[in-house]
């Protein structure tokens, strides 16, 4: 114990490191599809007041024609919200994984990774851990 | 009754530690080895080009990838530990990509993964163009780096 202890601290790293795999969204680039679900788009977006969250949701109304869908802006003032925001639509479409973060281009990095955080999973589970980065200039793919 | 934690060893006349004073020894030597576990990294340190710099911390406990690692730092931009342009510049730049990159990835695309070490501070404006830099280089996987909130 004695010895196994220092050679412990001299051969390894108080800074435990991890990554954070994530795909850019580039202008043009088309990603995989994803399996049909009531979600169509989900982009979150930061604004002044906090975040937005803008939901494509496919029209339920016997109404509506082949395609239709229905654009909910669903507003969160801080991650808390947005986990709950996120946690109602994961609930809408559970087999749905991607999600995209639109950072501002002054966003501090740190903001980012906690709100790459925030969107994976919560206290109740997975919610959507394939995440998308909008690129600086880039739209939405 | 005493418990006597101290008691001469026998034959010798030296007093030595007895069995009842070793096991808490033993429970706290467990302890602290379980914590080295949880807490340190078996990875050597990571050395950046800038000593100072910050990484973001995450929650998420995922090794890291290996693969051509670019650094953004506050004053400049790194592949593998050789500066390759400045960070200050390419955060004020128009456009979208980082052309002092593009050349020094697009040599090294076979390598697959990409790997960002940015300062926590870095404006995303400048993230976002490395990674695209990258991603038009050729780089199919793009991993950032982040200290895990289980570091010491």
């Amino acid at each position: 114990m004695v010895i196994l202890l220092p050679m412990l601290l001299m051969t390894t790293s108080a800074r435990k490191l991890t990554g954070l795999s994530l795909s850019v969204a580039a202008p043009g680039d088309a990603l995989p599809p994803l399996p049909p679900g009531p979600i169509e788009q989900l982009v979150v977006r930061v604004d002044g007041a906090g975040y937005r969250v803008q939901a494509d949701v496919r029209s339920t109304d016997v109404r509506a024609a082949t395609g239709d869908v229905e654009r909910r802006d669903l507003p969160a003032t801080d991650l808390a919200g947005l986990r709950a925001v996120l946690r109602t639509l994961k609930q809408l479409d559970p087999k749905r994984s991607r999600i995209t973060l639109v950072p501002a281009r002054d966003t501090p990095t740190q903001r980012v990774v906690s709100w790459m955080d925030a969107v994976k999973a919560d206290s109740r589970g997975e919610l959507f851990p394939e995440v998308v980065v909008e690129s600086a200039s880039g739209p939405t793919p | 009754m005493r418990r006597r934690l101290f008691q001469p060893s026998s034959g010798s006349g030296v007093a030595g530690l007895s069995t009842g004073a070793m096991a808490p020894m033993v429970d706290l030597f467990t302890l602290l080895i379980v914590a080295v576990l949880r807490t340190w990294s078996a990875e050597p340190p990571a050395e950046t080009p800038e000593g100072d710099l910050s990484l973001p911390r995450s929650v998420s406990e995922d090794a890291p990838a290996r693969g051509v690692t670019v650094d953004v730092g506050k004053d400049g931009l790194y592949v593998d530990g050789w500066r390759a342009g400045s960070a200050v510049y390419w955060a004020e730049a128009d456009g979208a990509l980082v052309s002092d990159l593009y050349g020094p990835l697009q040599q090294r695309a076979g390598e697959g993964t990409v790997v960002i070490r940015a300062h926590a501070d870095a404006p995303w404006g400048l993230v976002g163009k490395v990674l695209l830099t990258a991603q038009q280089a050729g780089f199919e996987e793009v991993s950032v780096v982040a200290e895990s909130h289980a570091s010491l």
